[in-house]
């Protein structure tokens, strides 16, 4: 690990106890409250929302790994702020694969379809040429930081190709009301309705696969790493709780389930960290396989973990006085991001066996 | 897409309907032999439930949630929900017809739940959070104060404005301990009652209390000596408005926001002796005995989870038949059916988990009123008659004759509260973790659909993790099972490290 990436990972630490505990749960009833617009302005001002694009872009120049490290933190505070920064990091990556780095501006936030499945895209909207400019038209559901962004990132057809484009806010793209969703919460999500919108060709065919599918299982262990921090922080809460909580005669705690429970979530917790990190690594990234397994088994534990430590806190854990619903509700979420887990199930299959 | 109009997935036309009375209760085709007139009235009214989930339930709970969402204080979503089930009966349904009302036998009520909360759990738990406190009352047999309150319960629907109950036991300090004998004599129970010349004064804070700031009457369950909870565990009915009571504040639930869950605050509330529904000191087997009771409970928490996990069911399965995932149809994809297969799998075995346990009750607990004979409903309208008239009420003004009637009964009918109490937790935890299983695999299938609260399915994932939790958590039904089939049976085995009664 660079210096580089040590920094960022100090910085994650200091910037989720500074800046984001304190509101995690006021954040949580978006979109019932504005979203916080000052919090992502320090976390631009520090580099978290170009984390992954190289300096000669006005980035950090992080590595996958460094940016899992840092999800990791953060989202042990609070997840949702972590799936912004992933979204961010993904529009970049996407950007730099298709070579158009140059496209992503000072952190401005961008609109992606994070939770898209990598093979079956742009569905909804197709891009017709007008003359060197392109007019795109269609309803896309399910943009993740729509509500928010100055601009999207979008799988679009074009002449019956996949395409992605690059489209500003402006004339012809209305975004509908910010989504209610299960979890991540302050990571906003709308669907979008493009009236010949213009945009700015970033890649199309083979190029735009390569790059779209390429960012996607660079950052499936980014993925496993919001799982990660989710699992550490439930386990942290949970144990607390049983330590004070008395049923009987005892705390709870030196129950016998009560111990099975953490001690699953706590054998998921060190797994998780290994997995997330193997798999953002090079070896991620050499071999899909692997980031996408890790991505599906981190988040099974994470979900797994979540929902029992909801129950170790009884009817405690689901109020959202304590943070066991919500990050119940994020591990589940989280789940979502890249696609159904039952085709990744699929595709991991068809890749091992060549088929 | 319009997730809206996302009806429930029908094979095969609704005459075909597996969800059909006839399809889905098999148990249920011997009441055609045994008797017939239970039999049409139970179809009767599942029919009637079931329409009501669908066309009046369904299309307002997504709205509902969403409000609460938005301001979680706001009652007026909750109110609108239950003057809906009030319209419907179904806070009398139960209530002896000679009072007003319907006049069912519990034994109903689960198949009712299941349909209701197919189509929304809080509609359903507003009715099962009502008929817990109504359990309370009924059980003590103060005859004159049961007909007294069913008959405001009976107008309260008829005038729009429903009356209804809830029962406190949760404490912020103790939760499932008051479901065993052996955690009660350690649990940090904060609440007490002192008797004074004419009643009782009550001290302490319940909390979870599931439809507490819309009840207008609630049993409280406290002690009269903390340090004798077994003995002297008193069930008091406290009318909202008595000085000394107090609303707190609504719980923020993660689901299940229809009904709310209070903190309900005692601040030397006097409730005076008629409305004190305990005949007197306890021991630890009566003590027992009675919250084996809660197997009743129990597995009509049972019913609501197999409600939710159906009405996972129906959901994913409309959406898989519209909708496509790599060019095809998800209902034509492998995966996907065996997805479907499972979460329908998990509703047909948790039905047949909560209909034994409902079954247990009518052979070997509460359901004993109704004997399983021909014309058994007619014998039970007769025994409710009776109960009614004015001698039975002369009766029951007598603490003392009371105790004497609830101890010929738990010893001559020849009921087995522990068989009773284990069927009970076997269906609740058993029925819940399908509940929790088939929102899952729901959420899964429908990729970010599953995840929009407008598209419902992320709504019963909330829902159904609540489920688990109340009413005894499902490792305390686990231990429950355990120590009523397993360590009761077999000398020499201690539970929660005692041994057991």
């Amino acid at each position: 690990m660079s210096r580089n990436d040590t920094d960022v990972i100090a910085l994650s630490r200091e910037f989720a106890a500074r800046e984001i505990a304190d509101a995690v749960k006021d954040d949580d009833r978006y979109p019932d409250v504005p979203f916080r617009e000052a919090l992502y302005d320090r976390a631009r001002g520090v580099g978290f929302l170009s984390l992954l694009l190289p300096e000669e872009f006005g980035g950090a120049g992080a590595t996958t790994g460094a940016l899992a490290e840092a999800l990791a933190v953060i989202s042990e505070t609070d997840a949702a702020v972590a799936a912004v920064v992933l979204s961010q990091a993904f529009a970049h990556q996407v950007l730099m694969g298709a070579g158009r780095g140059d496209l992503a501006r000072d952190g401005e936030l961008i609109a992606t379809t994070l939770y898209d499945d990598p093979l079956d895209l742009s569905a909804g909207i197709e891009a017709t040429r007008k003359g060197d400019s392109y007019g795109i038209t269609g309803d896309l559901d399910y943009v993740v930081l729509a509500p928010v962004a100055s601009s999207f990132l979008l799988p679009v057809l074009l002449d019956g190709e996949e395409a992605l484009f690059l489209c500003g806010k402006g004339a012809g793209l209305v975004v509908g009301e910010p989504l209610l969703t299960l979890g991540l919460r302050a990571c906003p999500v709308a669907d979008v309705r493009l009236e010949k919108v213009e945009g700015t060709l970033v890649a199309a065919g083979d190029a735009m696969r390569t790059a779209y599918r390429d960012a996607v299982e660079g950052l499936r262990g980014s993925v496993a790493a919001i799982h990660a921090g989710i699992i550490a922080g439930s386990l942290r809460e949970a144990t607390a709780y049983a330590r004070e909580r008395y049923q009987g005669w005892k705390q709870i705690i030196d129950h016998g389930q009560i111990r099975a429970y953490l001690g699953r979530m706590a054998a998921s917790a060190d797994v998780a960290g290994e997995l997330f990190r193997a798999a953002a690594d090079g070896r991620g990234q050499k071999d899909g396989l692997l980031a996408s397994s890790v991505q599906l088994l981190v988040g099974e534990m994470a979900v797994e973990s979540a929902t029992n430590g909801v129950q170790i806190l009884g009817g405690s854990g689901y109020m959202d006085d304590f943070g066991q619903a919500k990050r119940m509700r994020d591990a589940k979420q989280a789940q979502g991001i890249f696609g159904r887990k039952d085709l990744l199930v699929q595709d991991l299959f068809k890749r091992m066996a060549g088929l | 897409m319009d997730f809206q109009a996302l009806r429930p997935f029908v094979t095969g036309g609704s005459e075909k309907d597996l969800f059909s009375f006839e399809q889905t209760f098999q148990g249920l085709h011997l009441f055609k032999a045994i008797d017939p007139s239970y039999y049409r009235e139970m179809k009767a009214l599942f029919e009637r439930m079931r329409r009501f989930a669908r066309e009046e339930v369904a299309p307002m709970a997504l709205r509902v949630d969403r409000e609460l969402q938005r301001d979680p204080e706001n009652k007026e979503p909750v109110w609108e929900m239950a003057r809906l089930c009030g319209r419907e009966g179904l806070f009398s349904s139960t209530i002896p017809k000679n009072f007003g009302g319907g006049g069912l036998p519990f034994f109903v009520g689960a198949m009712l739940m299941e349909e209701s909360c197919a189509a929304c759990a809080s509609a359903g738990n507003i009715v099962g959070a009502h008929y817990l406190g109504y359990l309370g009352l009924y059980g003590s047999m103060k005859m004159r104060l049961f007909e007294k309150i069913c008959r405001e319960i009976v107008a309260g629907e008829k005038s729009d404005r429903p009356v209804i109950m809830a029962a406190a036991l949760t404490e912020p300090l103790s939760g499932s301990d008051n479901f065993e004998v052996e955690l009660m004599t350690g649990a940090r129970l904060g609440s007490e009652a002192k008797k004074v010349p004419g009643g009782y004064v009550l001290n302490g804070t319940k909390c979870f209390i599931s439809n507490g700031s819309i009840s207008a009457y609630h049993t409280a369950m406290m002690p009269l000596d903390r340090a004798r909870p077994l003995e002297t565990f008193f069930t008091f009915l406290v009318p909202t408005g008595t000085p000394g009571f107090s609303f707190g504040r609504d719980e923020h639930k993660m689901g299940q926001k229809g009904c709310p869950a209070s903190v309900m605050i005692y601040e030397d509330c006097f409730i005076p002796d008629e409305y004190c529904l305990s005949s007197g000191d306890a021991d630890a087997e009566l003590t027992e005995r009675t919250l084996d009771l809660m197997g009743l409970t129990r597995l009509h928490v049972g019913a609501i989870a197999t409600g939710v996990a159906r009405g996972a069911y129906e959901r994913a399965a409309a959406f898989a038949r519209e909708n496509k995932a790599r060019g095809k149809l998800l209902i034509n994809q492998q995966w996907a059916q065996m997805i479907l297969s499972q979460m329908l799998m998990n509703v047909m075995t948790a039905r047949a988990t909560y209909m034994e346990a409902d079954y247990c009750d009518l052979l070997w607990g509460t359901g004993k009123a109704v004997p399983l004979r021909r014309g058994g409903l007619r014998i039970k309208r007769f025994v409710d008659r009776l109960m009614g008239s004015e001698r039975a009420k002369q009766y029951t003004d007598n603490p003392e004759n009371i105790r004497k009637l609830m101890t010929r009964m738990m010893e001559r009918s020849g009921m087995d509260t522990s068989l009773e109490a284990t069927f009970g937790a076997w269906a609740k935890a058993t029925c819940s973790d399908y509940a929790m299983e088939n929102a899952g695999l729901g959420v899964d299938l429908m990729g970010k659909a599953g995840l929009r609260q407008d598209a419902g399915m992320e709504k019963i994932f909330r829902d159904a993790k609540l489920l688990q939790i109340y009413e005894g958590t499902n490792e305390h039904c686990r231990q429950a099972v355990f120590k009523r089939h397993v360590a009761h049976k077999e000398p020499g085995i201690k539970v929660f490290g005692r041994d057991v009664t």
